[in-house]
């Protein structure tokens, strides 16, 4: 994930917090009951960076002080104890809520209103010029997919739908922050994928992101760093990579063997000393499989009524396109892409991100195997891509360990 | 042509301005009938080409709401065609001026909405809470209430009583529910709006963006007060309409007619006789008193004791008598009242009219009492009234007016009313008194009945600004019940407030106005003290109440004297002094107040707080 510095705003932010955006010192907070006796210490003395540019992930299962520590970095709540400082400011700062986009774990929107007019509003409060406005507010419902419901009030949608409009008002100001409670909690699997494609994309562009999900499947393929909170402290701190990897075991992923050449290398690998091996066939992920089931249905032309996939990323979002970026900011976001090494023009795919990535570290694990005999180290996972059986026969293990050749990718 | 909806706007509008142009081009070179048949022709060309558009664009939506405000203008007009056809014209009329509310209504709407479009934060909240109101049909409710309510009174009142009564009852019934519903509305709305974002959390959402907490409640307060103004102006131009109409029935006789006119749809200023000086109340005061005392020593105090003190209930008491026995004129004596400042009246040659109410002291002569009346020495006459003996014959205990010629105004604006209590042949009439407030005073005309409504309507709409910002304060800390029934607590006791302080004076006991703060707090605690020894925990609880009472006056507003609706029905002119009264302290110092509690309380408060 890409580390770029903060945005231009950031001149203002206190110098001795550097490139933090959001900073929790000692944080506490104690609800009281109506008689004002301390009843739940729902956040109990926790320390936090989030630093610009990153994904940051808020773990947690139910009460664990999740919500209540966005609450507080948001100034919904004034902490019992402790400090917190968001770009360098008091969290209920007016200055600071310019910079910030929030989508609360219910989206809270006005039933009243319809989507076209919720978004309005709300780029209202930003003081937005009309055309600037109205341009976002087009891109947005085209990219949750709600441009053909837009002027349906906002109460007849399903929560999903609801969701998708909260995620559109919390990107209506472009945010330098952004804060998601549960983004895609009551989201199809596409809208899922949507979102989390929209968030690496903002990190692309050098945007923070905190992250608040029960979903870790999700939070794990968007985040940089996590804080796993229970009972109102910080349990686990750190990088996702980090944190994740499991230090003494590796895995080898090829296309389809015969179980001679399973024999075979498992006999080798003993003979290296390796043992407690086993060999088996990998699984695609079902959000993989799932999501090429609907682009074959889609491609298909078969109609859906509600909301329809927008896929395409605001492009005030992306930073393809945006006419409310002056001449200043766009100079000061080529230098933000141009520092980050995945955001290049084209934008490659994650799948062919992925697979380079992996090809490289392919290499060194077989690098690995054939000279030393030891097992490679600190190898980057990714996602396998769905590949086409292949029968292979005694001379592939040779070809490998000759050709050394990249074309497989590996799971961690 | 399906490309563009603007293609068929150009259309129409080069349709409508090619066929208007040939008519009238047609019509100046003496082609009467070429001009007529082109006119008629592009007409239907015109038409067709809308029906056309209103189909074809229906999904646009400024066509769409263009072609609903169409629908409803034709069913209107079928509809009062038909009411024509079976000769209800006052039908009619009703459905013309529920028609023109609605109008008034969705263009006003419009314009509102046109005023909140720039990208401010305060015009957003505004702007949506207006939303709100007209879409979760809060406001909704009490539209269609006030409109039903203003179209329904004038078939309501009685149709045999005098047309002035009627008039005067519609105007009171109509202005005294438009202000009635419209605060409750106002309060209702407001509670409403504020602690529902709290309870469904869309609060959140709205004040993570940049809006100070002051902008969002000033907001709110905005898109309350301009929804109040709207649906005011619906209400007024409704009241107005259907005055207009009741105005067109017949009238009694003459007589009825003029008096609506000079009397009830017109701004008249009202002038009280000048009092005595000083010295003579005070010399009146002192006769009463020792009088009083005479009879009743225990209760007004011994005559030997100058520090025997009248209680301060008393001494009002006396001062009410002492004002009545100068407006009392005992039998064969009379008394000259004198009203000044009538300047602007002779000037203008503005017709007086001299309003009073005779009471009698005793038995009247069934129910009629005699006068004499003399204006600046000259006797007054008038056919019908005036007895061969020269003196007035008149109802007793009824309000009556008569209409003085200006002429008779001296140089200076003054006017010297003369009233005897004369002799019946051998009868001797009991005293004649008028009401010291208003029962004797001199009116006369100094504008139109429009201004004057349009006057009230400023009024009410400054009183519902306060209510507004009464209900956002309490529901900024407060739910709604709680806030509900704190706003309505401070809303009676506002328009209450002078029959509440009046019924207190005569409750319990209580220190003397005249007395210091701290002599009034020793008084209290030395009463208090006493009927703890005496026993009398009744007159103490009493006492008591009437302190929290008579704070809690001190601390809410008052309506009594914001009050125009009155005024209005009466015919007499919504003062300037009562305008300003009301931009002061409605407008400014009472809804700044509450404003500035609201936004300190609201400012400190955590809004996602759960108490467990």
């Amino acid at each position: 994930m890409t580390q770029a510095p903060a945005q231009p705003a950031a001149d203002s932010i206190d110098k001795s917090l550097g490139n933090t955006i959001v900073k929790c010192v000692g944080l506490t907070k104690v609800f009281k009951d109506f008689w004002l006796r301390n009843r739940v210490k729902a956040v109990n003395e926790i320390d936090l960076d989030i630093y610009g540019g990153e994904v940051f992930g808020l773990l947690g299962p139910n009460g664990s002080g999740k919500s209540t520590t966005i609450k507080l970095i948001l100034g919904l709540l004034h902490p019992t104890a402790g400090r917190i400082a968001v770009f360098g400011r008091h969290p209920r700062d007016v200055k600071n809520k310019q910079r910030i986009g929030y989508l609360p774990e219910e989206s809270y929107l006005y039933p009243f209103l319809n989507a076209y007019e919720t978004l309005e509003y709300y780029g209202k409060l930003f003081h937005q010029k009309r055309t600037i406005r109205k341009g976002r507010i087009d891109t947005l419902l085209e990219m949750v997919g709600l441009q053909h419901v837009a002027r349906r009030p906002v109460g007849e949608y399903s929560k999903g739908m609801q969701r998708k409009v909260g995620l559109a008002q919390a990107l209506i100001n472009d945010p330098d922050l952004l804060i998601l409670d549960e983004p895609t909690s009551g989201m199809d699997p596409i809208a899922t994928a949507d979102v989390k494609r929209v968030i690496k994309s903002l990190a692309e562009r050098g945007k923070t992101i905190l992250l608040c999900s029960h979903l870790l499947a999700d939070v794990e393929d968007v985040t940089d760093r996590v804080a796993i909170m229970y009972g109102g402290k910080v349990r686990r701190y750190g990088q996702i990579d980090e944190l994740l990897e499991e230090h003494d075991r590796t895995l080898i992923s090829t296309p389809t063997m015969t179980p001679e050449v399973e024999e075979r290398i498992i006999a080798m690998l003993e003979q290296q000393g390796i043992c407690d091996t086993s060999v088996s066939r990998p699984r695609q992920k079902l959000e993989t499989f799932f999501l090429n089931i609907v682009a074959e249905a889609q491609a298909a032309g078969i109609a859906t009524s509600g909301a329809q996939s927008g896929g395409k990323i605001a492009s005030f979002l992306s930073g393809e396109d945006d006419a409310s970026q002056t001449e200043g900011e766009a100079v000061i976001d080529q230098l933000v892409r141009k520092g980050s090494a995945p955001a290049s023009p084209q934008h490659p795919s994650d799948a062919e991100h992925a697979a380079n990535e992996t090809r490289h570290h392919s290499e060194q694990v077989i690098d690995s195997l054939t000279t030393s005999g030891q097992p490679a180290s600190g190898s980057k996972t990714a996602q396998p891509e769905p590949e086409p059986q292949q029968q292979a026969d005694t001379s592939l293990i040779d070809s490998l360990i000759q050709k050394k050749d990249g074309d497989n990718k590996t799971k961690g | 042509m399906r490309k563009s909806w603007k293609m068929w706007l150009i259309v129409l509008l080069a349709l409508l301005g090619l066929s208007t142009g040939l008519t009238i081009l047609l019509r100046l070179q003496g082609s009467w009938i070429a001009g007529n048949t082109v006119g008629r022709i592009g007409g239907i060309l015109a038409n067709a080409w809308i029906i056309y558009g209103l189909i074809v664009w229906r999904s646009v939506p400024w066509v769409r709401r263009f072609g609903l405000i169409l629908i409803a203008t034709a069913a209107m007009q079928i509809l009062m065609l038909i009411c024509w056809a079976f000769g209800s014209t006052d039908m009619v009329i009703a459905l013309a001026g529920v028609y023109a509310m609605a109008m008034i209504f969705y263009a006003g709407l419009w314009l509102i909405r046109l005023l909140l479009s720039p990208s401010i934060g305060i015009f957003g909240v505004a702007r949506t809470l207006i939303d709100e109101a007209i879409r979760m049909k809060i406001a909704l409710v009490f539209i269609i209430g006030v409109a039903l309510l203003i179209a329904i009174f004038p078939f309501a009142i009685d149709q045999e009583d005098f047309l002035k009564y009627r008039i005067t009852s519609f105007l009171t019934w109509s202005l005294m529910a438009t202000s009635g519903l419209l605060s409750l509305m106002t309060i209702f709305l407001a509670i409403a709006t504020i602690t529902r974002e709290q309870k469904q959390k869309q609060i959140y959402i709205t004040l993570t963006k940049p809006l100070h907490r002051g902008e969002y409640l000033l907001g709110k307060w905005l898109g309350i007060t301009l929804l109040n103004l709207l649906l005011l102006s619906v209400a007024c131009a409704g009241i107005y309409a259907f005055t207009k109409l009741l105005e067109a029935q017949p009238a009694r006789d003459d007589a009825d007619r003029l008096a609506v006119q000079s009397q009830v749809l017109v701004a008249r200023k009202a002038l009280e006789p000048i009092p005595p000086e000083p010295a003579a109340l005070q010399s009146m005061y002192n006769d009463m008193l020792e009088r009083l005392r005479d009879e009743d020593p225990e209760r007004y105090g011994n005559p030997g004791d100058p520090s025997d003190v009248v209680l301060p209930m008393d001494r009002a008491d006396i001062q009410q008598k002492v004002m009545l026995r100068w407006f009392t004129i005992p039998n064969r004596s009379s008394m000259v009242y004198r009203f000044t400042g009538l300047n602007d009246a002779k000037k203008y040659s503005q017709p007086l009219q001299l309003r009073f109410k005779p009471k009698l002291a005793g038995q009247s002569f069934e129910g009629f009492c005699f006068l004499g009346l003399r204006i600046n020495g000259r006797p007054f006459y008038q056919p019908g009234i005036t007895t061969d003996a020269g003196l007035l014959k008149l109802a007793e205990n009824n309000f009556h007016v008569l209409d003085i010629n200006p002429a008779v105004i001296d140089e200076n604006g003054t006017m010297d009313v003369e009233i005897s209590n004369p002799a019946i042949g051998n009868m001797q009439q009991p005293a004649l008194s008028f009401n010291p407030k208003d029962g004797l005073e001199v009116l006369y005309r100094v504008g139109d009945f429009e201004a004057n409504l349009i006057r009230s309507f400023g009024i009410i709409w400054l009183r519902l600004m306060f209510l507004a910002m009464l209900g956002l304060a309490a529901g900024s800390y407060l739910g709604f019940p709680v806030a509900s029934l704190v706003c309505l607590l401070i809303y009676c006791t506002a328009a209450g407030n002078a029959y509440i302080a009046e019924s207190l004076k005569y409750y319990a006991a209580f220190p003397s106005d005249a007395l210091p703060l701290w002599a009034k707090i020793m008084w209290i605690i030395d009463k208090a003290l006493s009927l703890i020894s005496e026993g009398e925990y009744y007159d103490l609880f009493k006492m008591i109440i009437k302190l929290i009472g008579s704070g809690f006056l001190l601390v809410a507003p008052s309506f009594g004297e914001l009050n125009a609706a009155p005024l209005v029905s009466d015919g007499r002119i919504v003062p300037t002094e009562m305008l300003i009264r009301a931009i002061t302290w409605a407008g400014l110092v009472w809804t700044g107040l509450t404003g500035f509690i609201g936004w300190i309380i609201f400012r400190g408060k955590e809004l996602a707080r759960v108490t467990v």
